[in-house]
């Protein structure tokens, strides 16, 4: 009875702060759209603040908590405000979805920045030495005492401030009618401004109270807010009561299973695990939505991809590989090596969430399976277990998307998620065991495992070279792959579903089907890059397979553009060949890279076409200037036979690697002017800007709109280009 | 309400609400192979209602929806498509990142995949954007296209799954007089084809003269049925719609 | 003076037109009805009027200011009032505090709810009540009230007897007349003549965007007869 009254307070305790945290995500959620990933991140940044404050400058707690409460915390939600989320009205909700997974990855590095990790930062919890409460039956600590009390007060001061403040009011109203509140001459940025000061405040609160548990820790800080993320959904993302009820839910079922689950090595990870697993079943046993129809209109454009142009860039690619597997050091090549692999897993990325507009967050978990079969299966180097990681991973993806179906939206990307925390906290680092007696399972074997190269044709290909070769090949036939189903029935049925599943339907398409395969098609080919990924680490652990690794190359991936496989490229190639160049060559940078790929999400990731199709129409005068092209391909050629013979050294080729495609994109484009003034000549309309991208690169005018009109069936001619 | 045994559907006393509000209350209505059934009302009567209820979108509180003999209203959106059934919407739910062949084409091989009818999706879909006319534009994509051309898009894909009822949801709001009198033979043709249509449409010279019958719904309830003559010298439809001008 | 006018106003939704020139007056203190069938552009008038959505063409005029590109809430402030379709009224807030929102436009709270429970009796007596729970026709008195606290010179009404029985739309039709003869001017906007052609003093026939005829509303019972009902 004792200890279940002290796992009772345990958990009311863990209840209180995931209550204060949940509501403050679920006010600047429904007041302004946008779910914001990051808000646990802002409670850990909050956190780290307050530690510096306190303890390591030694200020007094009432004026640290001050300072951060209530002057840095609601500045800093403002601030998030009027510079990143304002801009995010009317966007699509992946796009909404990656700026504020960029905020979280780019939080994470600027807490990793400014506090080193792997540093010790004991935080004591509040009146530490001081004697717990005696209840009788238990005791009750001055924490758990302060925390229930702060999460009470939240409650009845938040109820008191949305029913009896005007702004609090007009914050409820913006939630039924935005545009209604301004024909009251109510200002909605004001009260936006408002919920994100309000509720980044809640999330600080939050975050100082639940620090001293776990510790001060970056990315398992901002992580640890699954929790309050579960039990926001248990009030469906708006209503606050039901948000208190589900946090007192969660928090209770984590403090009993802290107190009565059985201690073994099965379910350590499982209790680290718990909240994910009940964020997981409390999304799907949410009531079933509507079949959903049009969204907010996406202003995406993806170009039909061409044949030549995907067979040209899967060339190009190859023939890149094969040229830096042959200069490269074996130690260079294990770094960049990396690209191809993770490149397959971003992938995997265009058919689901490019296509079909299926968010998900745990591609890395199934490229973590894929890995597992390739340890196991491939011993001894058997080529077959790649298939084998395929299928093994497109089951797996099958059955995750069994119940993720009814899920969309910001839904679908927290069940993934929870999938993800489940299988790198949990699962991944289930110890080896038997299913019924029937066979062994060994996963990562508790640790890591080691994986042997694949031997074929009587070769072993174990140096990184033929790895990397390996690796950009099987990229380059998955990136046709992708290009043939968007050409194809499937590709126009995803593309289909992601604009109207309520037409699809009435149209008698089977929707669970087509759900299922992109998903299983999605997972299996992640579950390739997994297993290339894994011969190429040769020994792999759980760390690898990662949500936030997931959460990167997501976000990257959208940066790049979702619904081309160059988008996919652009990932790869960020997190894995420019930031390790970055380090290489300035190692001053080295604390700093971090930031990047938040930073570039945050940036650009509201351009909803990508960043690739910048860098395709820089190179679009190159593609149609053959001269050009033809004395580029000497020159690069040229290049690498000097290397080969090794008169110029490898950072002399690398430079004109890049220096060639430059300046061959700009003599092209020098050449172009000319020939818009011969094509003038002839009366014949050339514009510099292609139709399609008129209103993206400058603003639209009737003329273009009746031009797109009439020259749409060109688009194929003037898009040719990589992807 | 007649319970015409030709009926290829037939709705039986559907009542759907919402929360307290009645927005379909115990309607019911036949439509027949060969003729174009209208179905007319003030906004907010419950058309797209009904029809979201046919369609197997909202689960009707009470009655029952029948295509030919079999009672679907327990069966998803899906299969009841399968039995035939197809419908456009009001507010436009097209594929918009698709041109107008691949919208098209998208219905077709959802057809083929399920049917027996093994015929060329290639070739349905050209005999389609023939039919309706869209030759010019069958490689723009459709969010490029005025709201007219998206309408008979809508039509194409319904007509790539070769329903034998359609539904039609204002199908002629946003085309111009010129569309709508080529439109106005393409449902007379489709009628006469043996494909039960149900038209809901402001247009009223449209429906007036395309339709056999006429229902007219107003707050949730058909308040008067029968022939565009009759309907145009019913009392109560003419209190509903013109109120006190008209006595 | 003319209280309200636009003139050749063009507007559109991406790249779809929906009003080709409109040119409409509202004279002060008097009533107009914009009538037409579905999709004529009548909304889409209305929120231009009250610079909810920017026309690409043509002028705003409030009071003889042109007012193109001045924000709703700041038209709001000059005594411009819309009531929406579909009830202009915030379904979780309570009655109390839906009046409450109108307060910033400056008037006093207990000003709003001294002006609406006389008007509007009923409301009074559910204030605590969430407005969502309340019948159609108290949600429309409700919406109604909320326009009117602020004391607006120029009223705009979108729809009002959407979905309510048509003994209800007399009703609130009744309250319009009364406004109207405090003198403040009015714009409805209804997809049926009805009960509002009682009340007009002009009215005007919206068909594809364009005003097809203005006139009393004795002149119009033909050509209404003929754009609903084809007869």
């Amino acid at each position: 009875m004792d200890k279940f009254l002290t796992f009772t307070i345990v958990g009311l305790t863990l209840a209180a702060i995931y209550a204060i945290i949940a509501s403050g995500l679920v006010l600047t959620y429904t007041t302004t759209g946008i779910f914001n990933f990051a808000h646990g991140a802002a409670g850990m940044l909050a956190a780290f603040t307050y530690w510096q404050l306190r303890y390591d400058w030694g200020w007094s707690a009432p004026i640290a908590l001050f300072v951060v409460l209530l002057v840095l915390a609601p500045l800093f939600g403002v601030l998030l405000e009027t510079v990143i989320m304002r801009g995010l009205q009317g966007t699509t909700e992946t796009v909404k979805l990656v700026v504020s997974i960029s905020l979280l990855l780019f939080m994470i590095g600027l807490a990793q920045l400014i506090w080193r990790p792997g540093v010790s930062r004991p935080m004591p919890s509040f009146f530490e030495g001081r004697t717990p409460i005696d209840l009788g039956p238990t005791t009750i600590t001055w924490h758990q005492a302060i925390t229930i009390a702060v999460a009470i007060a939240v409650a009845i001061g938040l109820r008191i401030f949305l029913t009896r403040a005007r702004i609090g009011i007009a914050m409820r109203a913006a939630v039924d009618d935005r545009s209604l509140t301004m024909l009251n001459g109510a200002r909605p940025n004001r009260v936006s401004m408002l919920a994100w000061a309000l509720g980044t405040s809640l999330a600080a609160l939050g975050g100082i109270l639940i620090a001293p548990g776990p510790g001060l820790e970056a990315a398992s800080l901002s992580l640890l807010i699954v929790s309050a993320y579960a039990a926001a959904v248990f009030g469906r993302l708006r209503s606050l009561p039901m948000t208190f009820v589900g946090a007192i839910v969660v928090g209770l079922a984590e403090g009993y299973l802290a107190g009565y689950l059985p201690q073994n090595q099965y379910l350590t990870g499982f209790r680290i695990a718990s909240p994910a697993i009940i964020l997981f079943i409390v999304l799907l046993v949410l009531p079933n939505p509507r079949l959903r129809g049009r969204m907010t209109r996406s202003r995406e454009f993806f170009p039909m991809p061409t044949i030549t142009g995907g067979l040209g860039f899967a060339l190009t690619l190859v023939v890149a590989a094969v040229m830096l597997a042959t200069t490269l050091s074996d130690a260079d090549l294990i770094t960049y090596g990396r690209v191809f692999p993770i490149g397959i897993v971003a992938l995997s990325l265009v058919p689901l969430a490019g296509f079909a507009g299926q968010i998900s967050l745990c591609q890395l978990s199934f490229a973590g399976i894929g890995a597992i079969v390739m340890a196991h299966l491939g011993a001894g180097g058997d080529p077959l277990a790649l298939v084998w990681a395929v299928l093994i991973a497109a089951a797996v993806g099958a059955v995750v998307a069994l119940p993720a179906l009814r899920l969309s939206g910001i839904y679908l990307a927290l069940g993934t998620a929870a999938f993800a925390v489940i299988l790198d906290r949990w699962v991944f680092n289930l110890p080896r065991f038997e299913v019924f007696g029937l066979f062994e399972v060994n996963l990562f074997a508790g640790g890591s495992v080691a994986v042997d190269p694949i031997r074929a044709f009587g070769t072993e290909f174990d140096d990184p070279a033929s790895q990397m070769i390996i690796a950009a090949v099987a990229f380059a036939l998955v990136a046709l792959l992708v290009v043939w189903i968007r050409r194809g029935r499937l590709g126009r049925r995803l593309l289909a579903m992601k604009d109207s599943e309520a037409a699809c339907a009435t149209l008698g398409l089977n929707l669970l089907r087509t759900k299922l395969t992109v998903f299983a098609l999605s997972a299996g080919i992640a579950g390739l890059g997994g297993a290339l990924y894994a011969t190429q680490l040769t020994s792999v652990q759980p760390g690898n397979f990662e949500l936030v690794q997931s959460l990167q190359v997501f976000a990257l991936t959208v940066v790049g553009g979702i619904g081309a496989v160059g988008g996919a490229l652009f990932a790869a190639v960020s997190l894995y060949a420019f930031l390790p160049l970055l380090t290489t060559l300035w190692p001053a940078t080295v604390r700093w890279v971090g930031l990047l790929p938040g930073a570039t999400g945050i940036g650009l990731g509201r351009n909803p076409n990508g960043a690739v199709h910048e860098i395709r129409q820089g190179f679009l005068p190159l593609l149609a200037a053959r001269a050009v092209l033809t004395v580029m391909c000497v020159a690069v050629t040229g290049a690498y036979v000097l290397r080969l013979l090794d008169f110029i050294d490898n950072w002399t080729f690398v430079v004109l690697l890049i220096a060639c495609p430059v300046i061959a994109t700009i003599a092209a484009g020098l050449a172009k002017p000319r020939a818009v003034e011969v094509a003038a000549g002839h009366g014949a309309e050339l514009h510099d800007v292609p139709v399609e991208w008129r209103g993206i690169d400058r603003p639209w005018t009737e003329a273009d709109a009746e031009e797109l009109d009439r020259r749409l069936g060109l688009s194929e001619v003037e898009l040719r280009g990589v992807g | 309400m007649s319970a015409d045994t030709n009926a290829l559907l037939s709705v039986h006393d559907v009542t759907v609400r919402f929360g307290g509000n009645v927005a379909l209350d115990e309607v019911s209505l036949d439509a027949v192979p060969g003729c174009v059934t209208g179905l007319i009302g003030p906004n907010g009567a419950g058309k797209t209602t009904l029809f979201n209820a046919i369609t197997g979108l909202l689960p009707p509180d009470a009655g029952r929806v029948l295509l030919g003999k079999r009672d679907v209203t327990k069966i998803g959106p899906t299969r009841r498509a399968r039995l035939g059934l197809a419908r456009t919407f009001q507010r436009l739910e097209l594929f918009s990142l698709l041109s107008v062949r691949e919208n098209i084409r998208v219905a077709a091989d959802i057809r083929r995949g399920w049917s027996r009818d093994k015929a060329n999706p290639t070739e349905v879909v050209e005999s389609i954007i023939d039919r309706i006319g869209l030759s010019d534009v069958a490689d723009a994509r459709v969010d490029a296209l005025p709201t007219g051309q998206c309408r008979l898009v809508e039509l194409g894909r319904c007509l790539a799954t070769r329903p034998q009822v359609l539904l039609l949801d204002e199908p002629a709001s946003g085309q111009n007089e010129t569309e709508t009198a080529a439109f106005a033979e393409l449902l007379v043709e489709l009628a006469h084809e043996g494909i039960a249509v149900v038209l809901v449409e402001h247009d009223v010279h449209l429906v007036m003269n395309v339709c056999q019958t006429v229902h007219v719904l107003d707050f949730g309830r058909i308040i008067a049925t029968g022939t565009p003559e009759e309907i145009q010298q019913n009392e109560a439809v003419l209190t509903a719609y013109l109120g006190s001008v008209a006595t | 003076m003319n209280l309200l006018e636009l003139r050749e106003i063009r507007a559109g939704y991406d790249r779809i037109d929906v009003l080709f020139g409109i040119d409409l007056v509202v004279p002060e203190g008097s009533v107009v009805a914009l009538l037409g069938p579905n999709g004529a552009g009548k909304s889409t008038t209305l929120r231009v009027a009250a610079g909810l959505h920017p026309p690409t063409a043509g002028d705003v005029l409030v009071a003889g200011r042109r007012v193109n590109g001045v924000p709703p809430e700041e038209l709001a402030r000059r005594g411009l009032c819309l009531i929406p379709e579909g009830r202009g009224i915030f379904p979780n807030l309570t009655v109390r505090e839906n009046l409450r929102m109108m307060s910033y436009t400056g008037v006093k709270l207990a000003d709003i709810e001294e002006r609406a429970f006389d008007r509007f009796p009923r409301l009074g007596e559910r204030i605590v009540q969430t407005a969502g729970t309340l019948s159609g026709g108290e949600q429309q008195m409700l919406a109604m009230a909320r326009g009117l606290a602020t004391d607006p010179a120029l009223l705009l009404l979108d729809e009002l007897s959407m979905g309510l029985a048509p003994i209800i739309v007399e009703e609130l039709y009744e309250i319009v007349a009364q406004v109207a003869r405090e003198g403040v001017s009015i714009l409805v906007v209804e997809q049926f003549a009805s009960t509002v052609l009682g009340v007009a003093d002009y009215a005007a026939i919206l068909v594809h965007g364009r005003v097809a005829r203005v006139g009393r509303p004795a002149e119009l019972a033909d050509d209404l007869s003929e754009a609903y009902l084809g007869a």
